[in-house]
């Protein structure tokens, strides 16, 4: 056992030291160690996507092993052995620049701000970022979406670029948030969006993808267009101009038509879908004069990004618009901000939010969870004793976000009556189940704790099973669960953060957008973070206080007396 | 609703979960036993006579129970990258805030092991001329153990759910290889209502386990 113990602490450790190193230049490694890695996504549509285990294709990925059979040429090596790592939009930049990948062939959108940290190849891609509706919505341009619900990805651009384009029209919509491109496609698809605003490329594959694909059409000008680039490491100069010599002649000598044709107009695997994306004039148009230009140089209009060149805590960030960017002189006592809001506003409707779905989460938990803890401790019925511990097993074993996500999409589906409950209910309802079935096992075991006597005394005065559950039992169990009940009050405002995934506009939701729309990371989470435990720390007050207004005078409840030291602070 | 299942193969496993199983798995593991460690740390500092580790280990505990773990992951995953001056991976930083915020749990757990022994087990101990290290060592931490077990393992069962959120983070655990295969196949509510069968088929088990465990310990206790 011991040994076991220590391997194991051997391969945790391992696991912690590992990091990447390799600062020299990008050739001399590739000479060095005879090996290219490539960074791939596991799911970008048909420019980066997994087969399955460590296989990758599509558009971007081809166009890598391409350059990569011309460095090995250059290189004069022999073999040159092409390695992938799955990157995510969270850690691409920093395993571009720390040496862990070579080139980032994935879906990034070359811009100024990334240009600080890495340098991007001639572009190969040029997105756009357009409207995607059910056929026959009446939709046909940004000005119809007035008072419709639009639906983005969270931490994506085109939310800032709709918003921002909105406000210049000055039209209003309700935004929603969906938690990756596949929910965002699923709120649309399931009728509770009625617009999905995102890059065309995902728009068509999520079409291609769906039931009915002849049900969605792709409407409206282009709402901006971004350069999509292969990434590489900054300061190196050499390898830049390879790369982008590789990729000149692809464009030049008319290889790349044949490459879009494959990805974006055949069938693709793993099921055989079509993308049917056609060649965008502003693809061709980069096809014939290769250049690396940011996204900035391509949009019609300009959006502030409210990222400040501040050092340390810039605490001003909560004071900006989030239109605008721009910050507001005395944003904390005025409330009209000329159609725009704050991100301290935003914060503070996102607290609501949380607050509001942890709160009806708790009702529905306490109301399910007492009378089906009670019951089980006196059915006698087989069947029902089995269809409560089922109804326990089933909800405490299945994480809570996929709880969350088959209530919001498979049962509407099932039950039609569902389709009109607004997001949070939902999500209320999902942790309120989740939360019952741990809450009915806590009363459950409140009441067996009682000696049995009680229960035959209470029998043996002519009280019935009812009264003596409603005068002698439960008033003495209710009282020895309040502890663990406050810890499932408070886990009911963590786990709330899980409302996020079916776009319920709530504090974790409001950090990882407004992280990437500020890019001042740390300001936004210790902010949300500190609400997040205060108002932990207040329910945690509130249930102690009811816990001490409780207590049958005389009696004490303290807990066994501590060994070895007299008893410290609880 | 008509679901289309012909996506249900053995290379839907090998291709997308298997990966995703393996991290949950090594994730769980890692937390547990490093948790583990940490925990009792920490347990015997929230019970020490020293008032100011006492202080310190219920400050540390008190704050890893009010804070998400999303947020934890998130706040790891950006703030050790500004003090160590590089970055660390989406699976490395899992690691380390899931043994971090495991051992809070883990503490508080071994703790209620521990108060809850009579205290005449330490007396004896004492008595017996073994010092204080000596005691909790061989007398007090064994038993706590033996005591808490089970409720270790129904954490721990949490945990392996808990596993799911590093998508924060873009981290690919088991969920995340049915929600990658869900994308690329174009079937998100099939991969969904798989995912939730396969989470309940493994954590229903493993609490039918704990169970059996808690009645073969309870009943050796009472001999």
């Amino acid at each position: 056992m011991r040994t076991i113990i220590m391997v194991s602490l051997f391969f945790c450790l391992a696991q912690l030291s590992y990091a990447a190193q390799t600062e020299s230049p990008t050739l001399n490694k590739i000479r060095e160690t005879g090996t290219i890695t490539l960074g791939v996504r596991d799911s970008s549509g048909a420019l980066s996507f997994t087969q399955g285990y460590g296989q990758y294709d599509g558009y971007h990925v081809e166009i890598c092993r391409h350059i990569a059979s011309d460095i090995q040429v250059k290189l004069g090596l022999r073999k040159l052995t092409t390695k992938y790592i799955a990157v995510s939009s969270q850690n691409r930049i920093s395993l571009v620049q720390n040496g862990t990948i070579d080139l980032e062939c994935g879906s990034t959108t070359n811009t100024l701000a990334r240009q600080r940290d890495v340098a991007f190849a001639h572009t190969a891609f040029i997105e756009e970022v357009r409207i995607a509706v059910k056929r026959g919505s009446g939709i046909s341009s940004i000005a119809d979406l007035r008072g419709k619900t639009v639906v983005s990805t969270t931490g994506s651009q085109p939310v800032q670029i709709l918003r921002a384009q909105a406000r210049r029209q000055n039209i209003n919509f309700n935004g929603i948030y969906g938690k990756d491109h596949a929910d965002s496609f699923l709120l649309l698809e399931s009728g509770r969006a009625d617009a999905f605003v995102m890059d065309a490329s995902i728009l068509a594959g999520n079409i291609a993808n769906a039931r009915d694909p002849r049900a969605f059409v792709i409407v409206g000008e282009p709402l901006s267009l971004e350069p999509i680039a292969i990434m590489l490491r900054r300061d190196d100069p050499t390898f830049k101009e390879l790369v982008d010599h590789s990729l000149d002649q692809l464009m030049t000598q008319g290889a790349l038509p044949a490459l879009w044709d494959k990805w974006f107009l055949k069938p693709i695997p793993p099921s055989g879908r079509v993308m049917g994306l056609a060649l965008s004039e502003a693809t061709k148009a980069a096809w014939e004069s290769p250049n690396d230009r940011p996204a900035e140089e391509y949009r019609r209009f300009h959006i502030e990004t409210p990222s400040s060149t501040h050092q340390g805590l810039d605490l001003g960030i909560f004071c900006r618009g989030i239109v605008t960017g721009q910050s507001i002189p005395n944003c904390l006592s005025k409330d009209d901000f000329g159609g725009d809001t704050t991100y301290l506003h935003w914060l503070l409707s996102a607290w609501r939010w949380t607050l509001v779905v942890a709160g009806i989460g708790f009702l529905v938990a306490l109301s399910i969870g007492l009378p089906v803890g009670a019951l089980r401790t006196i059915v006698r019925n087989r069947w029902l004793a089995g269809a409560l511990s089922a109804f326990v097993e089933v909800f405490r074993n299945i994480p809570i976000l996929v709880q969350v996500f088959i209530w919001y999409f498979v049962v509407p589906s099932l039950l039609a009556s569902f389709k009109s409950l607004p997001a949070y209910l939902v999500v209320s309802l999902a942790l309120g189940l989740f939360t019952a079935a741990r809450v009915s096992e806590q009363v459950r075991a409140g009441i067996l704790a009682i000696p049995k006597g009680q229960f035959q005394a209470a029998k043996a005065l002519g009280l019935t099973t009812l009264q003596s559950y409603r005068y002698v039992l439960l008033p003495v169990a209710l009282r020895t669960i309040i502890p663990p009940l406050t810890s499932e009050a408070m886990n009911i405002i963590k786990n709330s953060a899980v409302a996020f995934a079916v776009s319920v506009p709530e504090l974790t939701m409001f950090a990882m957008q407004a992280q990437e729309e500020t890019a001042r990371g740390i300001e936004i989470y210790a902010a949300v973070t500190l609400i997040y435990v205060l108002s932990a720390l207040v329910v945690n007050r509130v249930m102690t206080y009811m816990e001490a207004k409780a207590k049958i005078p005389g009696t004490n409840h303290n807990h066994t007396e501590v060994p070895l030291v007299k008893a410290g602070p609880q | 609703m008509n679901l289309d299942t012909s996506f249900y193969s053995w290379q839907l496993v090998t291709n997308y979960l298997a990966r995703g199983l393996a991290f949950s798995l090594k994730l769980t593991a890692c937390a547990t036993l490093l948790g583990t460690l940490l925990g009792v740390c920490l347990a015997i500092a929230r019970i020490s006579k020293i008032d100011t580790l006492r202080r310190l280990a219920s400050a540390y505990i008190n704050t890893m129970r009010a804070v998400p773990l999303v947020m934890l992951i998130l706040w790891f995953y950006l703030l050790v990258p500004l003090f160590i001056g590089r970055p660390i991976g989406a699976e490395m930083a899992a690691y380390f805030t899931f043994s971090l915020f495991e051992s809070a749990f883990f503490a508080e757990i071994i703790r209620s092991g521990i108060q809850a022994l009579p205290r005449g087990q330490s007396m004896a101990g004492l008595a017996l001329g073994m010092s204080y290290r000596q005691t909790l060592r061989y007398v007090i931490l064994p038993q706590a153990f033996r005591h808490t077990t089970p409720i270790l393992l129904t954490q721990v069962i949490v945990l392996f759910q808990d596993t799911s959120l590093v998508y924060a983070i873009g981290a690919y655990d088991w969920l995340k290889g049915f929600e990658i295969a869900g994308k690329n196949f174009g079937r998100p509510i099939e991969t969904y209502l798989l995912a939730a069968a396969c989470y309940f088929a493994v954590c229903y088990a493993l609490s039918r386990l704990v169970f059996n465990l808690k009645t073969r310990l309870a009943v050796s206790s009472e001999l």
